[in-house]
């Protein structure tokens, strides 16, 4: 099985100018008493500077899993990095050491963590949390007045009235949309190339989501970091994402800009995940929802993951794993794997609405 | 903050009495004391005359009556046993040392429960978890006295390392100590590991780690901080065990404290003593509680009692 991309080969996955983060064949495995849960298995992907990368799929699909692995951060002690390469501005995150990584956690690359309830620490204030992030960096050289007024600075940024008062403030004494502020503002407080947003908005309710995520997207103008956005929610893939990918069963199945996906999604998988968003100006009785569910771990399908619940699949669906085919010739950086595409001309049926 | 105090202390005084009703019956129940003090050939008139002079011809409820009243007054009568001593300055004067023998054996029992706890946290299911549940659950599964005893024979008799017995040097107070508060390892141990465990699990342990923060400041600031406040409930009971566990102790090791005391006096069936001792016991482990409580409102921010 290759990763380069066969037939419709007018585009190709490599990408150019300005990639800082190029995530090839990574593979996590969770070795548990039972089994070997493949989590991540064989996932490859890039990210240029100052773009939005969505990671989207069903939850157990790989994507939180993904996203711990390039901070070297795998649940342990059951998950393991077995495979892949991580580079990042020309150097492999998987040869560097505990120490080395702890300079790059938080400095370099960071995460928004989901349910802020409970990401921050309940018996410390808040400007403990937020300062801790700065002197952990770069040591106590600070001092603490200017170390506050950084603080306070930072929390200004991400919309918070009155930080001087807030600053010593518990955790309880906040809003949850407020906590999830302070955790954006941890996450940048160094700086960093990278955020990584893990599903940041769910916890949260919707007009709170609607204004965390346009201070995100205020944030990243400004600093013109890059955002790997996990997400199950097209519709914020939508609104924030330049590229996205769709996991299933810890393999990304397709891989494009938004806007090629959302148009002609070649995957079955895809194509049936965008059906089954519900549309305001179609009338149904029913949604659509895709028969089956995921896998368990360890009873994986020998060939395509989705193979069981593909209304497409065929016998060599269920016994070989497709090749990476490219997209439809207007659309660059568009994959997927499916056998499906060694048609040229195949495209997946719209369901019935 | 200080209401809460006040109302506690209020609490405090209901349970106290509640306390004296139940001592103060429980004392009779143990047989007449006469039995104890007097010699077997003593005379009618004469076992009559110390029936009134003690005021044990009244009814029960009167003689509460005048056992409360005197109390209030810090009057806890005189001890039978040594005639001409109070029996509260016979308490007091030994509280002191089996306060000090409690404290020692709690800072043992800390010194010990938390490395074993966190380690076995941070070392899940590996030889030093097991390593620290044995040591944990050898404390608690030998009786006091027992442990006291082989003690005694190893370091004092054969290795000539320690004394036997008696209070004076800092000396005299290990291996008591390490009696009493060995008991309260396991409990304590345990307490700290599954909270511990739950603490590294958590999203804001995560959330330090994605800050970069090293595991060493990991452990000890963002988790134990957190996992400290669960073991802290178990203090006030802690206290208790520590303050009865000194009964078998201190005589094991003739630690002039309140436990041996109480012993003595048992033995003698002198009611004022094991009253007084009974009483002063309850308050030092309500008062115990509520230092604890006070001390949960400084450790955990979420909790502020109005």
């Amino acid at each position: 099985m290759s990763n380069e991309p066969t037939l419709r080969k007018n585009t190709t996955q490599r990408a150019n100018g300005n990639v800082i983060l190029d995530v090839k064949d990574l593979r996590t495995y969770l070795f548990t008493k039972k089994a070997v849960v493949k989590a991540v298995d064989g996932v490859s992907f890039f990210l240029r500077k100052g773009e939005t990368f969505g990671i989207v799929g069903e939850s157990g699909s790989g994507k939180s899993t993904t996203a711990l692995s390039l901070l070297r951060m795998e649940p342990k002690p059951a998950g393991r990095i077995v495979g892949g390469e991580i580079w990042f501005y020309g150097e492999n995150i998987l040869d560097k050491n505990e120490k080395e990584m702890r300079k790059i956690r938080g400095s370099r690359i960071s995460m928004i963590l989901q349910d802020p309830q409970t990401s921050l620490n309940p018996v410390f204030t808040i400007g403990n949390q937020v300062s801790e992030a700065f002197t952990v960096q770069e040591g106590r050289k600070n001092n603490q007045g200017t170390l506050l007024q950084r603080v306070i600075d930072l929390l200004r940024k991400v919309n918070i009235a009155a930080p001087e008062r807030r600053f010593s403030d518990y955790p309880h004494q906040m809003s949850g949309g407020m906590k999830q502020r302070v955790v954006g503002a941890i996450s940048i407080s160094c700086a960093p190339d990278i955020v990584i947003a893990d599903e940041p908005t769910s916890a949260l309710d919707l007009t709170i989501q609607a204004q965390y995520l346009r201070l995100l997207r205020e944030i990243q103008q400004t600093t013109g970091i890059s955002i790997i956005f996990i997400t199950h929610d097209f519709g914020i893939v939508a609104k924030m994402c330049d590229r996205v990918a769709i996991m299933y069963a810890g393999k990304i199945v397709e891989h494009g800009p938004v806007r090629a996906i959302f148009n002609h999604p070649l995957h079955p998988y895809t194509h049936a995940l965008i059906s089954s968003v519900p549309r305001m100006e179609a009338r149904v009785e029913r949604l659509f929802s895709i028969p089956g569910q995921l896998p368990a771990p360890g009873e994986m399908p020998a060939g395509c993951r989705f193979a069981p619940r593909c209304m497409y699949a065929d016998d060599r669906c269920h016994k070989e794993y497709p090749p990476t085919f490219g997209g439809l010739s207007e659309h660059t950086e568009h994959t997927t794997d499916c056998w499906r595409l060694e048609d040229p001309t195949w495209e997946p049926k719209s369901y019935s609405r | 903050m200080q209401r809460f105090i006040i109302r506690r202390l209020l609490q405090t005084l209901v349970t106290l009495l509640a306390v004296s009703i139940i001592v103060f019956a429980l004392a009779r129940l143990s047989g007449d004391p006469r039995d104890a003090l007097m010699p077997m050939e003593a005379s009618r008139a004469d076992r009559e005359r110390i029936l009134v002079h003690w005021g044990l011809d009244q009814p029960v409820h009167m003689q509460y009556l005048v056992f409360i009243g005197n109390a209030l007054r810090g009057d806890f009568g005189e001890s039978l046993q040594w005639p001409g001593r109070k029996a509260l300055d016979l308490v007091l004067d030994r509280l002191g040392n089996t306060m000090e023998l409690a404290a020692v054996a709690l800072v043992f029992a800390i010194a010990l429960a938390v490395p074993i706890g966190v380690l076995s946290a941070v070392h899940k299911d590996s030889r030093t978890d097991f390593l620290g549940k044995l040591i944990a659950l050898l404390g608690q599964s030998l009786p006091h006295f027992w442990i006291g005893i082989v003690f005694i024979w190893i370091f004092s008799v054969h290795l000539r390392w320690l004394p036997t017995s008696g209070r004076g040097t800092f000396q005299h107070m290990i291996m008591p100590a390490i009696v009493i508060g060995w008991f309260q390892v396991a409990a304590l141990m345990r307490l700290i590991r599954s909270s511990m465990l739950e603490s590294l699990d958590s999203e804001y342990v995560k959330l330090a780690r994605i800050k970069g923060v090293s595991e060493r400041m990991i452990i000890w600031k963002h988790a134990f901080r957190n996992a400290a406040i669960t073991p802290l409930t178990y203090f006030g009971v802690m206290m208790s065990y520590l303050v009865v566990g000194s009964i078998t102790t201190e005589t094991v090791f003739s630690w002039p404290g309140v436990g041996y005391l109480v012993v003595q006096a048992v033995t003698a069936r002198d009611f004022q003593v094991v009253q007084t001792v009974a009483i002063v016991f309850a308050t030092v482990i309500i008062l115990m509680n509520l230092a604890v409580d006070i001390l949960y409102a400084y450790i955990d921010p979420r909790i502020r009692y109005d």
